[in-house]
């Protein structure tokens, strides 16, 4: 189309605006400030590499680190393979389909705040539903204090991210599912193929594109997290459950370390840059493969 | 999606079998959705009981359908100042996000040239930034700016952290969309911004009603932003206040989960209204690959 450049450009200023004010302007200050010992107020003196030497120096970064790394793995795993069997379900069971996809769906719309709140009360040690639930049952033994014990705080924690979005995963699996065309589903069956022969071999491959999709999706998220931990258990007991999104907060919010907490946010970066980029080459290289 | 509804059975064993199969599928389905959402229940029923009956019986019903909680939170919380405020910045931040994006996307789809690729490429940019890289120089800004605590301020900030998947979903959609129509009211005599107002953003809807409502629900639900923002939680929007309630009333409950009812209802009401449109929103991705 004949556009001039100044009239195309003027309609890209304001959203040029906004987020060169609001995303780029801060990314670069913040990158700037993780190479300098800024406290948040007074003056930034320019520290080089210090702050990120002091990070593998830092056993609280490191253990921080770690659980990041553990917890996105867990949350990716569970949620992707609970997601996938309730879309096999809800797709083989029409009449309650759409009830179900809603109902799984509910909790993504709520907030993390909300979410906390539901599930501090389902964990509490006092008269808490977990535990109640577990008496109730006959598996008293099982009752523990699920966000103050070191042992389960950081997968209680997952096992409420998984909660929340197993709905999303659930839904994108099943567009995917009831978009596969009934012929290839039907001559597998002729060839002679059961139910999991047939996933196996036919749906699977040919769910790749909702594979890329939610995997990407909750990986980036999990690595990101912030509010579930905060909300939860702060990341204790100690740093049990302390992941790099809190450490950042706590850097820059309550020990006036901007320019340390900065730099933990770099790393952070590094992390979801290098993971969103390998983790889409490979799930796409699989969908190419069809 | 009709066609594989009806699932092929295989010929060999009995019909019979296959329809019990089929119905124990259904129920246990069914049985499987309600132990998910058992916690969601329980909150709900926790919401109506007293202090005194929780105590008693953690998962008792209710003695009768109380609403004492809910009016002591609607109280305590300012909640119908906060549900006005926060609807007020998930209204601007939409607006704002939608007119703005939309305007870009029209050139950045259509002008193809090395500097608008340059463009978009810029925007690209931002998907792959976490929002903690913002955080701190984002606060320090917003306070020298003088936009803490201010509704308008946090609409514009939400708006610009919203921008770089706003921009590159609208202009896949501009992609997507036939050329000839845009010729045609060029011919006609129309200006680009003619073109843009009686051409593009009519059909952009659809599109821009999906990203209505990523931007809604990601505003009303932000806690991190909306935290760091509005220090005096009393004038801001929900999160923050619901925030503070926590530390308020750790113990209680029956208080906690009735204000966490409360805070939730007006999105719960979006959600259930526009349900189907959120799902397929959020499954789009997957079909189109």
């Amino acid at each position: 189309m004949k556009m001039r450049w100044p009239i195309a450009l003027s309609f890209m200023l304001p959203a040029l605006a906004l987020y060169g004010l609001f995303v780029l302007l801060p990314a670069a200050r913040g990158l700037y400030y993780s190479l300098t010992d800024f406290s948040g107020a007074g003056a930034a003196r320019f520290v080089g590499l210090a702050n990120y030497s002091r990070i593998l120096a830092d056993p609280n970064a490191l253990v921080s680190i770690r659980n990041t790394l553990l917890y996105a793995g867990v949350v990716t795993v569970l949620q992707t393979v609970l997601g996938l069997l309730l879309a096999l379900w809800m797709g083989n069971a029409a009449s309650v389909r759409n009830f179900s996809r809603v109902a799984l769906f509910a909790p993504s719309m709520l907030s993390g705040v909300v979410i906390s709140f539901i599930w501090t009360y389902v964990y509490s040690p006092l008269g808490g539903l977990l535990n109640t639930a577990l008496e109730a049952l006959g598996l008293g033994n099982l009752k523990a204090v699920w966000l103050g014990d070191p042992a389960t705080a950081l997968l209680s924690v997952a096992a409420v991210q998984v909660w929340t979005f197993t709905g999303q995963t659930a839904a994108i699996y099943l567009a995917n599912y009831l978009n596969i065309s009934q012929e290839v589903r039907e001559s597998a069956t002729l060839d002679g193929a059961g139910f999991w022969q047939r996933f196996a071999y036919v749906e699977w491959p040919l769910l790749a594109p909702a594979t890329t999709v939610s995997v990407t999706l909750t990986l980036i998220g999990a690595l990101r997290v912030f509010d579930l931990p905060f909300l939860l258990t702060r990341g204790g007991p100690g740093n049990a459950s302390e992941v790099l999104g809190i450490s950042i907060f706590r850097a820059a919010f309550s020990e006036q370390r901007f320019g340390y907490g900065a730099a933990l946010a770099a790393v952070l970066t590094v992390f979801v840059v290098f993971v969103s980029v390998g983790l889409t080459r490979i799930l796409r290289s699989r969908e190419a493969a069809l | 999606m009709t066609v594989a509804d009806r699932r092929a059975v295989p010929k060999s064993p009995p019909r019979n079998a296959a329809r019990w199969q089929g119905w124990f599928r259904t129920v246990a389905l069914l049985a499987f959705v309600f132990l998910f959402l058992t916690p969601l229940l329980f909150a709900v029923m926790v919401a109506f009981k007293t202090p005194e009956e929780q105590a008693a019986n953690p998962i008792g019903l209710p003695g009768a359908l109380r609403l004492d909680n809910f009016a002591l939170v609607i109280g305590q919380l300012n909640y119908w100042r906060l549900v006005l405020n926060t609807a007020s910045v998930t209204l601007l931040s939409s607006v704002l996000t939608l007119l703005v994006a939309s305007l870009a996307a029209f050139p950045l789809a259509r002008v193809q040239a090395r500097w608008t690729e340059w463009v978009y490429n810029l925007f690209i940019l931002g998907l792959t930034l976490p929002f903690f890289v913002l955080l701190i120089p984002l606060y320090i800004l917003s306070r020298d700016l003088g936009l803490l605590n201010t509704l308008w301020g946090a609409a514009l900030v939400y708006s610009g952290i919203m921008m770089p998947f706003a921009v590159f979903f609208l202009t896949g959609f501009v992609r997507s969309l036939p050329i000839e129509l845009e010729e045609a009211s060029a011919i006609d005599g129309c200006t680009p911004l003619g073109t843009f107002r009686y051409v593009i953003l009519p059909l952009l809807r659809p599109a821009n009603g999906t990203l209505a409502m990523f931007v809604a629900l990601t505003v009303w639900n932000d806690l991190i932003l909306s935290l760091l923002f509005f220090t005096r939680p009393e004038s801001g929007t929900l999160t923050p206040a619901l925030y503070g309630f926590l530390g308020q009333w750790t113990t209680d409950y029956t208080l906690l989960l009735a204000a966490a009812l409360l805070a939730s209802a007006p999105l719960l009401v979006f959600f259930f209204a526009l349900q189907r449109q959120i799902i397929e929103g959020v499954a789009a991705g997957a079909v189109k690959g």
